[in-house]
């Protein structure tokens, strides 16, 4: 490794490989969760683009990345297919009122200073709520690293079809194998920040190799497909009037798509604070999410929010500053316009590799001295609650145990 | 009761009797009309399935490899017998099917194709573009008995004509009888499929196969005016899958090094 000149350590250089990394991350990710949505998946990539740098520009936390994310699709899924087709027209239009309102409901939460609540929770809930997120994001993973279709809802289902099924794909398994290896090695050699490129990149190659020597029919590795974006960009959020239980629904869960957004934005900016430090500012990260889904109504998107995995990710790639975020914005749109073809070639089980790294740095990074009694149990309660429950009910969760245990313990004077 | 008249009279009985059934039997399926799908979720459903068979690359983007769309090989967006209809495919399958050497679901038969005759990428069992091409064939079928091998099934079989395919009368079919709308580099035109070259089929698809072009172009080919011989067919389909087209990606370098 050469020592890096004073010239080079510009912020604008050494945030490359971290938005690069992000970019790579955002694909797979993007078209997943626009399907999870039951959008067609160039909303995915539209959701990245103009609202996510909205979120970056505005947001306070400079490292988080947002866009498309799976609490959001989740809602988004439930909400709007109970109306519509998943993939028709009024779907898609359902999908746009919500996040629409998603926004406006964020705008109200931010001016209200609702953010303000997020300071008071105690580190060892932003801990559990770290390794319990990252235990699920390396469960996720055994589908796809597998190459078994997993459809089942909670851990427990989504790894046991995974581990249960009668035919994995050894060389699916293979492509995600080299990842974490070639990850973990140049972690070994001293190249932290850029290991998770590299892992995306063996796993790339070695999927690559496979489908040269056996035959891409024979190997089955299961691959990204076309990104290119174009057709509408912009779009125009409308509910049918006549019909009341449209913007009903949109209103009810435009304002569950908001809290969960909010929440989860607001303890990824905790968890950043606590990884690289800086200051907190946890309303201005929400207006950031408000002017995403606010935009992403209006560009053939749907909301999102702040996602986990992508802003430790970028965490571990070395990004420091906004440039990380707005690099991945741009990579991302010259890369579906210039590079589709080869960005489709991008290999599944890689990109699960990379997340299985991902998961157990956040696992591994949620550890701590216990400073005082009760640390311990609020961390694993919601951890275990993150696991099984869900973002919301581990929050309330660990904020119950720490109150309970503040309570209890004796005071002086 | 065994004089000739008697049996003449015995088989003219059993003729009549068994014309009904030769009659039901030539008579294909007809599929309901697409306006009398169902305004409703399924019928959405397959309202996109019929959107991405019709435009492939248009509607299934994600996964399209080339030029080609369903209804090219599948003519009249799937309805027409003796083109691969997908009514007859939908109660054909789950099937053993020697390519694979299992059986296959009709998904997996769905997903065969975007890899071979799309050259593209296999959509994931349980994607939208799945589900859609699924209900569609399914509407197509609708009334159709389930593992019957309905006649207007795949393509006609051609006869064996006792000649081996000669490409080279098999180009001058080709320039005579298909360029003007194939084009003569085989490139097709909006709305005309390219039959070779990189944005056609791979050698891996059924089409590659001579007698299998060769039984499609038969009964389907020219588009409206289908009168070449057995003959001209094979010599014009071993001419077509003699050209360009991208590699079949079962074979993998170690494949051709064996």
């Amino acid at each position: 490794m050469k020592p890096q000149s004073p010239a080079l350590a510009s912020p604008w250089r050494s945030e490359l490989m971290p938005g690069a990394l992000a970019a790579l991350l955002t694909l797979p990710q993007a078209l997943a969760l626009a399907a999870l949505a039951g959008m067609p998946f160039q909303a995915g990539i539209h959701l990245a683009l103009v609202p996510a740098l909205a979120a970056t520009l505005i947001g306070h936390s400079p490292v988080a990345l947002s866009g498309p994310n799976t609490a959001a699709s989740l809602i988004l899924a439930s909400s709007a297919s109970a109306l519509a087709t998943p993939g028709s027209a009024e779907y898609v239009q359902q999908v746009l009122a919500t996040t629409l309102l998603a926004g406006a409901f964020q705008v109200l939460l931010a001016a209200a200073r609702v953010g303000n609540l997020l300071l008071e929770l105690p580190d060892s809930v932003t801990r559990g709520v770290l390794a319990g997120t990252g235990v699920l994001i390396v469960a996720q993973q055994a589908g796809p690293l597998l190459a078994v279709p997993v459809n089942g809802s909670g851990i427990v289902e989504m790894v046991a079809q995974a581990l249960w099924f009668d035919a994995p794909n050894g060389r699916a398994a293979f492509v995600g194998v080299v990842s974490i290896l070639a990850g973990l090695g140049a972690q070994a050699c001293g190249n932290r920040r850029s290991s998770l490129l590299v892992a995306l990149l063996a796993g790339w190659l070695a999927a690559e190799l496979a489908d040269l020597a056996l035959g891409a029919a024979n190997t089955g590795i299961e691959r990204l497909g076309a990104v290119t974006i174009g057709g509408g960009f912009l779009s125009w959020p409308a509910v049918d009037a006549a019909d009341p239980s449209h913007l009903l629904a949109a209103a009810r869960d435009g304002f569950a798509v908001a809290v969960v957004g909010a929440l989860q934005t607001a303890v990824t900016a905790r968890i950043l604070a606590m990884r690289v430090g800086g200051t907190l500012g946890i309303n201005r990260d929400i207006a950031g999410q408000a002017a995403m889904n606010l935009l992403a109504a209006f560009t053939s998107a749907f909301a999102g929010a702040a996602s986990f995995n992508r802003s430790l990710a970028n965490v571990d790639a070395g990004a420091c500053g906004r440039q990380a975020g707005i690099y991945c914005v741009a990579f991302l749109g010259l890369g579906t316009l210039l590079a589709g073809p080869l960005l489709a070639r991008i290999p599944l089980p890689a990109v699960a590799g990379v997340l299985v790294l991902v998961g157990v740095s956040m696992i591994v990074g949620a550890r701590g001295r216990a400073p005082r009694r009760g640390y311990l149990a609020e961390l694993a309660a919601t951890a275990l609650a993150a696991v099984f429950l869900g973002l919301l009910p581990a929050v309330m969760v660990g904020a119950l145990l720490a109150a309970y245990f503040r309570a209890v313990t004796p005071r002086l004077a | 009761m065994r004089s000739p008249a008697c049996r003449a009279l015995r088989v003219a009985a059993c003729l009549l009797a068994a014309l009904p059934v030769a009659v039901s039997a030539r008579e294909s399926f007809r599929p309901p009309p697409l306006e009398s799908a169902p305004a409703d979720k399924y019928g959405a459903l397959v309202l996109l399935g019929y959107r991405i068979v019709t435009d492939t690359p248009g509607n299934a983007a994600r996964y399209a490899g080339n030029a080609l769309s369903c209804t090219h090989c599948h003519v009249d967006a799937g309805r027409r017998p003796n083109a691969a209809p997908l009514w007859a495919a939908y109660v054909a399958y789950p099937r053993w099917r020697a390519k694979d050497d299992r059986v296959s679901t009709f998904e997996e038969r769905v997903q065969q194709c975007f890899r071979f005759s799309l050259d593209g990428i296999p959509p994931a069992l349980g994607s939208i573009e799945l589900q859609a091409i699924t209900s569609y064939a399914h509407y197509l079928a609708t009334g159709a008995p389930v593992g019957a091998e309905l006649a207007g099934r795949g393509f006609p079989e051609l006869a064996k004509t006792g000649q081996d395919p000669n490409p080279d009368r098999g180009r001058l079919v080709y320039q005579n009888r298909c360029s003007a709308c194939h084009g003569g580099d085989g490139a097709g035109k909006p709305g005309i499929p390219p039959v070779w070259g990189g944005r056609s089929y791979n050698k891996g698809a059924g089409m590659a196969n001579v007698r299998i072009a060769a039984s499609f172009i038969k009964a389907n080919m020219p588009r409206g005016n289908p009168n070449l011989t057995d003959q001209e067919a094979l010599d014009v389909s071993a001419y077509i899958n003699l050209q360009y087209r991208p590699h079949d990606p079962r074979k993998g370098l170690l494949g051709i090094l064996q």
